[in-house]
């Protein structure tokens, strides 16, 4: 699992590069992927079901973000790209069009169908943290 | 400082933003604040996911339209003049030396192509190991992942479309993945293809259009939440035809 967590840490990093981010951010947006996947791997561990794993994950990895921005006087969307990303389900367009060009679609409408889940699932938790009244982050600013 | 020129900044401001990957509601948020910093009444600003318009002054009002037409992704630049329309707010920065700073802010270099075509496939390897590919997976997936940003990269600056780009990317990625599966190299192909096409989905399309949902921006919402469904089935288009056509070719993958 800490090689899990480690390699969540670079590859959020390498993938931030990609997009161009402040440089000085690069650890913070480390952390933000390492935490979100630390999360979503006990979630796992705990035996609880991959949608609720990434709406966890994804509320936390928002969570950290929302107290970051306000700490770093950066947008959030600078955090938010880099955290998200080991969520965004890759496997399922894959496993969708796998299933298309081996003929069964009936498997492939049900993982066409989970994909947008999963899709829908990051957004609301991102929305739900998002829409969350900034007070309830400012005061780690002053407390510094 | 003039109604037209504080127009000109605030157009600036807005189309650097838009063409490197902010949200809308941001897009307008700095428009209105670099105009009512400037002294303008009446700063209004509406952007699309395709153009900036911002309006100020009112006898006779003064507008200029912005169309965008290329998007890359360059948070620095965000970054810069998310702070720069704050420090015109705060006073810490001269109304006068706005607009040299923001030309500056415009030619910011990105990050050296080769140290991204890196970083693209460390993301790769990192991922296809998060994935649960094997060793041997991952450094496939670091392969691919290199050679399709390079390849990404190329595209892009010959002005292909990201749509058709997606898909040869896609394209690329399993022809890659099935000859290092050939070549014994690779073991998991569904975790070599998973890990590589990590850097082409559209994670950050995604998120914006959400925020501008979330903002009330319904119309670059919508049009975002579309670019995100096309991209993915493009790629997956992409990597499909490849693989689907090995299929019916060669009854199977690994010959």
């Amino acid at each position: 699992m800490i090689i899990q967590v480690i390699m969540a840490f670079i590859s959020t990093v390498a993938f931030s590069c990609l997009f161009n981010v402040p440089r000085e951010e690069l650890v913070y947006i480390g952390a933000v992927g390492a935490l979100g996947w630390l999360c979503f791997q006990i979630c796992v561990y705990s035996s609880a079901n991959a949608e609720l794993a990434t709406f966890l994950a994804t509320v936390a990895v928002a969570w950290t973000m929302r107290v970051l921005t306000p700490f770093r006087r950066m947008p959030t969307t600078v955090f938010l790209i880099g955290g998200i990303i080991p969520f965004v389900p890759g496997a399922g367009i894959y496993n969708t069009m796998y299933a298309l060009i081996t003929d069964e679609p009936a498997s492939a409408v049900a993982t066409g169908v989970e994909t947008m889940k999963t899709f829908g699932i990051i957004c609301i938790a991102v929305i739900i943290v998002l829409s969350l009244p900034k007070q309830m982050f400012v005061f780690k600013r002053r407390k510094k | 400082m003039d109604t037209p020129s504080s127009v000109n900044i605030a157009l600036l401001a807005g189309e650097i933003m838009l063409s490197n990957g902010a949200e809308t509601y941001r897009v307008e948020d700095t428009a209105r604040r670099i105009l009512t910093a400037l002294g303008q009444e009446n700063a209004q600003a509406y952007v699309t996911a395709t153009g900036v318009f911002v309006s100020a002054g009112t006898e006779p009002p003064v507008t200029g339209i912005k169309r965008v037409k290329t998007r890359s992704y360059h948070m620095e630049k965000i970054a810069r003049v998310n702070d720069l329309s704050r420090g015109l707010s705060e006073g810490r920065i001269k109304f006068a030396d706005a607009e040299a700073e923001l030309i500056r802010i415009q030619n910011l270099p990105p990050y050296p192509a080769i140290l991204r075509i890196v970083c693209s496939g460390v993301s790769c390897f990192c991922f296809c190991y998060m994935f649960g590919g094997l060793w041997r997976d991952c450094v496939c997936a670091l392969i691919c992942g290199m050679l399709v940003y390079f390849a990404l990269n190329m595209l892009s600056g010959k002005g292909v479309s990201a749509f058709l780009s997606n898909i040869i990317c896609g394209a690329l990625i399993s022809i890659l993945t099935l000859t290092l599966l050939n070549l014994g190299l690779g073991v998991n192909m569904d975790k070599i293809i998973i890990g590589a096409i990590m850097p082409l989905v559209p994670g950050i399309a995604m998120t914006n259009a959400m925020r501008d949902i979330l903002e009330g921006d319904f119309v670059s919402g919508g049009s975002r939440t579309i670019e995100a469904l096309v991209t993915a089935a493009a790629i997956a288009t992409g990597v499909g035809v490849i693989l689907g056509g090995w299929l019916q070719t060669y009854g199977r993958f690994i010959l």
